[in-house]
């Protein structure tokens, strides 16, 4: 109940701050990016018989993801040290 | 009395009122999840649905037909090119005879009949066609012809103050099967009369076999004939019909001999309005956080369970059926179920149903089903987990979300225990903590149709479609340029990207250890 009392401020804050935005029209995706992909696509699979595309993105998955978290952590560490009386 | 004795009372009173004021909002949960839990021994946590169902779709245009011409005769009246003879004998008007097949041609190339009940048929004959007749018994059938065979219904009432009233546009057929072979005909009398002694019938169409009829089905719809009788009374019968307020028997207060039934014809239907309508997928989502294998319905557990969709016409109230799909699984995660159906332009309920299929072979004896289970028929006993409905619109090819209403059986639910009595003061307390701090799956899901609203709205739209565009980036389809016919090219591609793929995990474990190194923890 006061849980579901404090998320209803918060939707009602944020439609408040979004109900503009809802009443905009759909963004149509641009032909030029489903071109760009389609294109990067048949590179993709031209190039995939020696590079290691699997290997790359995992990579870069799993650093955007460490860094990501990493970035979370900083941010709480650096709230709970506005906290009084904690250093 | 002392002010220790007051504190002490004071706080006595304190603490029974905190007391009272637990086992009451405990109670309250504990009264709700008895309803769900007491026949699931399961664990805790965990919504069972996603709030809403996607739907797309693209239009596709469904032309019905409307009947615009009417044609009445009488028994010597010629329909198409063939004679129809009279219905001049009582073994005739009492079975109702249909007429001879028209060779008028097709009135329509195709109809669809969706659902069960045919929404065609239910959008043309709202007609009202009045019959006056000086007798005690009437009755008036419709018929025709659909992918060759012969469909019929009739209704009729015996006595003139004993027929029931109907409301204008009340559904005439509510049985099953109202149009069905004529030899099989049921009595539905269900009509309504003006003040005048006419006799109005409302005819509205029931249920019918679905799916598309069409004049590759030989004989598809060849006629539409209502038709009606009056009895044999010794006497001339003074029957006057007429349709939607207009006589269409031929003459003005024509008399019709005796033992003569009279029939009207509908010829001529033309293609009528087109009413859109639209093919589209819903995706309906679900998310399991509870293993329900581990429910248990009097120590058993489900078979399997599955998701069944609903689809509801919000203006007739019509549903649909999409079937249920078995193919989850038990375990936590999340499920899509995909399924594909047609629907004319209105407004539509989603109603998405988890169902738990306790398959029992044979049925224990005296199985009653519990709620929230609903049948306890003997090979399975099929209980609704958890539901919530999704309300979107169909209308020119278009389909947009209206909203959602998630009912769910789960979350605070099952953190509430069933034993909060005075012997379990602790189940109480849980009670009242999970009332009082855990969000509900609604509350939570307001959030998710808040993201689903502005989601393609600019800016967060040219995010999300470019993310949307970039997942379909993968190895498949056509290269953008091919090495030709080497010899042994696979020999040598595959060392080099094994050996690409080892130097880069090296070199990743090599900058991973340095940044660790520096990490400002």
């Amino acid at each position: 109940m006061i849980t579901d009392a404090l998320l209803g401020m918060l939707l009602g804050f944020l439609n408040l701050v979004l109900s503009f935005f809802t009443t905009q029209a759909d963004v149509p995706l641009n032909n030029s990016i489903t071109s760009a992909v389609t294109v990067a696509s048949g590179y993709y699979h031209a190039l995939d018989a020696f590079l290691p595309f699997g290997t790359i993105f995992a990579i870069i998955a799993f650093d955007l993801t460490f860094e990501g978290v990493y970035f979370i952590y900083k941010l709480v560490r650096w709230a709970y040290q506005k906290v009084p009386m904690i250093n | 009395m002392t002010n220790s004795d007051r504190l002490f009372t004071l706080g006595g009173v304190l603490f029974a009122s905190l007391g009272f004021l637990i086992l009451l909002v405990g109670f309250a949960p504990q009264a709700h999840a008895s309803t769900y839990l007491d026949d699931f021994e399961g664990d805790s946590g965990g919504t069972f649905l996603t709030p809403w169902a996607t739907v797309t779709g693209s239009a596709s245009g469904v032309s019905w037909f409307d009947i615009s011409t009417v044609q009445a005769y009488s028994p010597t009246h010629s329909f198409g090119v063939s004679a129809v003879a009279p219905l001049n004998n009582s073994a005739q008007r009492s079975s109702y005879t249909t007429i001879a097949s028209s060779t008028a041609g097709s009135l329509t190339s195709k109809v669809y009949v969706d659902s069960t009940i045919s929404t065609a048929l239910s959008t043309i004959f709202k007609y009202d066609i009045s019959v006056r007749a000086n007798t005690t018994q009437v009755g008036i059938g419709l018929s025709y012809t659909m992918n060759g065979g012969t469909y019929s219904f009739k209704w009729d009432c015996t006595t003139t103050d004993g027929c029931p009233l109907s409301l204008q546009n009340a559904l005439i057929i509510s049985s099953s099967s109202p149009l069905i072979p004529a030899n099989t005909w049921t009595n539905v009398g269900v009509y309504w009369r003006d003040n005048a002694g006419a006799r109005q019938y409302r005819i509205q169409a029931g249920t019918i076999d679905t799916g598309w009829k069409t004049a590759s089905s030989s004989p598809s719809i060849q006629y539409v004939m209502l038709q009606h009788q009056s009895p044999n009374t010794g006497a001339l019968d003074t029957d006057k019909i007429f349709f939607d307020n207009i006589q269409v028997q031929n003459g003005a207060d024509a008399v019709d001999p005796d033992n003569v039934s009279t029939r009207i014809a509908i010829t001529n239907p033309t293609q009528g309005t087109t009413t859109p309508s639209t093919t589209f997928t819903i995706n309906a989502n679900y998310t399991i956080g509870t293993d329900l294998s581990h429910f248990s319905l009097d120590g058993s557990v489900p078979n399997r369970v599955g998701i069944n969709l609903v689809l509801q016409n919000a203006l007739n109230g019509i549903t649909t059926d999409l079937g249920t799909d078995y193919a989850i699984s038990q375990a936590v995660g999340s499920y899509t179920y995909s399924t594909t159906t047609t629907a004319t332009q209105s407004d539509y309920t989603l109603i998405a149903t988890l169902v738990g299929d306790y398959g029992f072979t044979p049925a224990p004896s005296g199985c009653i089903p519990l709620p929230p289970f609903v049948t306890c028929t003997g090979s399975q006993n099929t209980s609704s987990l958890a539901f919530n409905t999704s309300t979107f619109s169909v209308a020119n090819g278009t389909i947009s979300l209206i909203g959602f209403n998630s009912t769910l059986t789960g979350a605070r639910n099952a953190l509430a225990t069933t034993t909060c009595d005075v012997t379990h003061i602790g189940g109480c307390f849980q009670n009242a903590l999970a009332f009082l701090f855990y969000p509900s799956p609604d509350a939570l899901a307001q959030f998710q149709f808040l993201w689903y609203n502005i989601k393609s709205k600019p800016p967060f739209g040219y995010v999300t479609e470019t993310i949307t565009a970039l997942s379909t980036l993968n190895e498949t389809g056509t290269p953008a340029f091919s090495f030709g016919n080497i010899p042994f090219i696979t020999a040598i591609f595959t060392p080099i990207k094994v050996g690409l793929a080892s130097l880069l995990w090296l070199l990743f474990g090599v900058t991973f250890y340095t940044r660790l190194k520096h990490l400002d923890i």
